[in-house]
């Protein structure tokens, strides 16, 4: 059952993240949710948010719609936003996780974080809009 | 987020505090590189003092490490907290990087590596 929902809406702009990482951490403190699926849900969060601004190249003015629901124990968050199509999960190419400091490529890490720190990651197109849903298990549930 | 400077001898410990996200990484990116460009050869970022770091902060550490090791100095971590070291698990950086309990353990593990 779905007890509690959070909506938060950002304009396509970083400078959003601050205001975006005080909604979770305020809905997670409220509702007693450990400090790792806290962080965990920044973080996802941030990334996705974060994506969808840097890779809206039109430079136009965009909503970008959050929500956060606790649904019994888990954490369903969904991020839409009105850009162009953009699917992160199979746009953004999988990182190089192993080469050494000296090879390894800086940056692309934000979607494979997405996946790493929450228990489900989907996206969808859905009426002209991005719609990415992200579900975290309370009380470290297991992970894919 | 502020940068702390502190000197341990000849080791530069940055000291990172509060947030590093996709807001203010850029600031981040040019305090560290400023302290690098001083010629640090041995630099240690604790974050004892760091709640939270996305992928553009580790993004940052990476340019940083590779900043040192390319003039042949030494780079390492220590104090991360539980969640920031989930991060750098899952992000293989604790595999391609110096990762120290604490700050005792990370300028003694530097010195020993020199």
């Amino acid at each position: 059952m779905v007890t509690q929902v959070l909506g938060l809406s950002l304009r396509n702009d970083l400078s959003e993240i601050a205001r975006l990482a005080e909604a979770v951490t305020t809905f997670g403190n409220r509702f007693g949710l450990p400090a790792g699926t806290i962080f965990n849900a920044n973080l996802a969060l941030e990334e996705l948010v974060t994506n969808v601004v840097t890779h809206d190249a039109s430079d136009g003015l965009r909503q970008i719609e959050v929500s956060l629901a606790l649904d019994g124990g888990r954490v369903v968050a969904v991020v839409e936003d009105d850009g162009p199509s953009f699917d992160p999960f199979t746009k953004v190419a999988a990182p190089d996780l192993t080469s050494t400091v000296e090879d390894r490529a800086v940056g692309g890490l934000g979607v494979h974080l997405v996946r790493s720190l929450t228990d489900e990651a989907r996206y969808e197109r859905v009426g002209g809009r991005n719609r990415v849903t992200i579900v975290l298990h309370v009380d470290g549930g297991p992970r894919q | 987020m502020e940068l702390g400077e502190q000197r341990d001898g000849e080791i530069l410990v940055l000291v990172p505090q509060g947030r590093i996200d996709s807001a203010n990484a850029a600031a981040f990116e040019r305090s560290v590189l400023g302290h690098l460009e001083a010629g640090s050869r041995a630099v240690l970022l604790d974050f004892g003092s760091l709640a939270y770091i996305s992928s553009a902060g580790l993004r940052v550490v990476l340019v940083a490490a590779k900043r040192v090791k390319a003039v042949g100095g030494r780079f390492g971590l220590c104090a991360l907290s539980d969640n920031i070291r989930e991060v750098f698990e899952v992000s293989g950086f604790s595999s391609i990087l110096d990762i120290w309990p604490d700050r005792a353990a990370g300028t003694a593990g530097m010195r020993g590596a020199s």
